[in-house]
């Protein structure tokens, strides 16, 4: 009797799964999404990582868009029209726009969002630190003033996500950081639904958009959180999720020529991964030992791994990004030659080093093994730990590691000052190995200021040049960003101002 | 996965047919494999050959390439001394700490041995992979961490198994005899005692073997022991599950040699009981 009931249970616990399954696989109106990670806030003043983004952007919208074609041209979004008269911007907003829970969108919301981002100061804040004052002219028009004149604005707040004004007053007390943290009413495509810890987010589709969706778009989307690339690439292919976030690149390529899939392929900011080396511990603090580490690299192994997706960078700022001077800059590659002279100069034969990684991402390990490899070459010896981010960071950020593994990007489509913003100047968050240079400090702050974009790219080759003569980061590789779709659904587009990114707005089943 | 950490069963049957020789040349191969890397494996496990990356099992690589290009089955074979190195060394620690303890403890008189074995109940008390996690990721990553958390966990197993044949053996006639000729308890331990319980000991140490090598392992799977790139067997795992999908050779080669050495330890192991209780 045991056994019946045992195996009744069985087969109805299978059937079961059977069905909750077969409705999320099957049901063309949901779209599921297997996210790197779960976000620790869905704040958008906050939000900072890119499986964060995947909630913020699709709940909330922006004053202007870019055009992911040319980042340098940027569209309507919430504001219509804008100018620049010196240090005042003034911005027209669109009519008729709604927040998910009814109320309308007006400039108080605009003033409140910016007002509240500067004093929280984290997340995406260093995009538009630049902002003296926001004044609201009429419920329709906003003017914001800029400490200096800065062409970058508009560019800028194209990542800058409008929250209501209501909600931010109704939850003062901590600038709404509790509230916003996991709840959201946006403007945007896509409506909260609910968060289930540990599992997935869910949106519904917000019918009342003043966007438009392609036909046949997703009324609901389940972003789950799937931290394992082996699993999200399996699961991809399983049929379990419709798309997927940092799919392991062997596995993206397999899985993107494969039958029922094609491949979205295109360029992103990143240069990836990137090797920081600390400036103030031995002995990575000894500029021509760094040089020699630099040189000594092997690049072509890195894009070999990459089968041959990526390409080497030059700079800080890669060559398709708008008015970048890449192309001028010298080519960075492996002479060996050259290395070992750097480390006679610097005498430091036989040196040891210590490199921490962040857990998690293969590339990353295997830039470190490669630069271990070429490393040895030359007699010096790098020890490799993979940690948790945050211990990686830290090892190095307290000088008990002298390099860290990391991407090294910015989300501005078209402000290249931001690339130097988080990762070479005083305080940025991802200058981890404590590079400073007042020269660059000084030109980082000019460039915005000058309307001249003749003048500016001066200025900007002169910046890189500080960066990449530092021998402060071996920029590994400039890796394609490559996403396996599958035939049944459409709409993916790669933003090239990001890594990789989700607008389930544009997404759309076939 | 489960470490078992119990005493081993009394009465086990002989393995049969070619299963015993079979696992004794797994051992021999291992001990190849441990002492003379340098002759065995064709390729250097560290070195980078990235035109070879992640190439199918072949005559020039029989196990496949990793995504280094580097040889898998050289980087098993240097790979054999840090995992069975350190699932040896485990057992062996944890072997010497608990028979001392145990024959301590079983000596002693009624209260301390209570308070000795309410100690070990502790650690028994706790599922043993979760209590080595928490040790291991307290103490900090690397092969050392893994052996002294897994020592940690391993040596009660031994202390209640040494602690129960001492407990049987102290009431010998042998052992009767010599108390009652005067001869200290030390001695008593040392002479009358311990060489009986080694033999059973022997048996537990080498079914050990094999459970600690799957410890190790998982432990590096989890990112707690070996780091990149020591050609360590859970390290491998862990790094070649990125590539599963088109490069099923970096798995299962790696993965196919912690199972038969764990069989084969636990058959020589298998076959020492059943000679011991014949």
């Amino acid at each position: 009797m045991k056994l019946r009931n045992g195996i009744l249970g069985l087969a109805l616990g299978l059937l079961m799964g059977g069905v909750s399954y077969s409705a999320f696989a099957d049901d063309a109106s949901t779209f599921v999404y297997a996210d790197a990670g779960e976000p620790s806030t869905i704040d958008p003043a906050k939000a900072n990582v890119n499986w964060e983004f995947t909630v913020t952007r699709n709940i909330y919208d922006r004053l202007v868009d870019f055009d992911l074609n040319d980042p340098s041209k940027l569209l309507p979004a919430l504001a219509t029209e804008w100018q620049q008269d010196g240090k005042a911007w003034t911005f027209k907003l669109r009519d008729g726009v709604t927040f998910h829970d009814g109320t309308a969108f007006d400039a108080n919301d605009v003033k409140a969002t910016l007002d509240r981002l500067l004093k929280i100061g984290q997340g995406q804040s260093y995009l538009v630190d630049d902002i003296a004052s926001v004044t609201v002219v009429d419920p329709k028009t906003v003017k914001i003033e800029t400490k200096a004149p800065t062409v970058f604005l508009a560019s800028n707040l194209s990542r800058i996500e409008m929250v209501s004004d209501e909600d931010i007053a109704k939850h003062k007390d901590d600038l709404g950081q509790a509230w916003f943290n996991e709840n959201a009413n946006g403007t945007g495509p896509y409506e909260f639904v609910s968060w289930t810890r540990g599992t997935q987010i869910e949106l519904k589709r917000n019918d009342k958009w003043w966007g438009k969706f392609p036909e046949k778009p997703f009324d609901r989307v389940l972003d789950r959180f799937v931290t394992d690339g082996a699993n999200r690439a399996r699961g991809l292919e399983g049929g379990e999720f419709d798309l997927a976030n940092f799919v392991p690149l062997d596995e993206a390529l397999r899985i993107g020529t494969s039958s029922g899939f094609h491949m979205v392929e295109g360029n992103n900011l990143w240069a990836w991964p990137a090797i920081y080396l600390n400036m103030d511990l031995a002995p990575t603090n000894n500029k021509d030992f760094r040089e020699a580490l630099v040189k000594a690299f092997d690049y072509n192994a890195m894009v070999q791994s990459f089968q041959g997706k990526a390409e080497v960078g030059r700079g800080p700022v890669p060559s398709w990004f708008p008015g970048s001077p890449e192309k001028e800059e010298a080519e960075i590659k492996t002479d060996l030659d050259g290395a070992k002279a750097a480390l006679a100069k610097s005498g430091l034969a036989n040196a040891k080093m210590k490199c921490s990684v962040p857990a998690g991402f293969p590339e990353f390990r295997f830039a470190a093994t490669v630069l271990q490899s070429s490393a040895q070459q030359l007699g010096v010896t790098v020890e490799i730990e993979e940690q948790p981010f945050v211990e990686a960071i830290t090892a190095i950020k307290s000088d008990k590691s002298n390099c860290f593994v990391l991407g090294n990007a910015n989300l501005s489509p078209s402000d290249a000052t931001k690339f130097f913003a988080a990762h070479y100047l005083k305080g940025g968050f991802y200058n981890s190995g404590k590079f400073f240079d007042q020269t660059l400090q000084d030109l980082v702050a000019k460039l915005p200021t000058i309307s001249d974009a003749a003048e500016r790219g001066k200025l900007l080759k002169q910046a890189a040049d500080i960066v990449v003569d530092s021998h402060y980061i071996i920029w590994t590789a400039r890796p394609k960003t490559v996403v396996p779709e599958p035939d049944r659904i459409g709409g993916y587009r790669i933003d090239p101002a990001e890594y990789i990114n989700a607008r389930f707005w544009e997404m759309y089943s076939k | 996965m489960s470490i078992s950490t119990q005493p081993a069963r009394r009465t086990i049957a002989r393995p049969k047919g070619v299963l015993l020789p079979l696992a004794l040349l797994v051992l021999v191969i291992l001990a190849a494999f441990t002492l003379l890397p340098g002759l065995i494996a064709p390729h250097d496990p560290i070195a980078l050959a990235m035109a070879d990356r992640l190439k199918p099992p072949s005559l020039t690589h029989i196990f496949g390439t990793d995504e280094g290009g580097r040889d898998v089955f050289s980087r098993i074979v240097y790979g054999t001394r840090y995992s069975l190195g350190v699932a040896i060394a485990i057992v062996f620690a944890s072997a010497l700490f608990g028979v001392i303890y145990g024959a301590v403890s079983g000596m002693a008189r009624q209260g301390i041995d209570n308070l000795m074995m309410r100690i070990v109940d502790l650690f028994f008390g706790f599922p043993a992979l979760v209590l080595a996690l928490a040790v291991a990721a307290s103490i900090g990553r690397g092969l050392d961490s893994v052996a002294l958390s897994l020592a940690i966990i391993w040596w009660p197993g031994y202390a209640r198994l040494v602690r129960g044949e001492v407990l049987r053996l102290r009431e010998r006639p042998h052992v009767e005899a010599a108390r009652a000729l005067g001869v200290s308890e030390m001695t008593i331990l040392r002479r009358h005692i311990i060489p009986f319980v080694v033999q059973e000991v022997n048996v537990r140490i080498t079914t050990d073997i094999g459970y600690a090598l799957v410890a190790v392992t998982a432990l590096s799977f989890l990112g707690l022991g070996a780091n990149s790139p020591t050609p360590e067997w859970g390290l491998l795992i862990r790094d070649s599950r990125p590539y599963f999908g088109s490069a099923w050779w970096y798995l299962v080669f790696p993965g196919t040699m912690i199972m038969l050495t764990a069989t084969a330890f636990s058959l020589i192991g298998d076959a020492l009981a059943s000679r011991r209780a014949a």
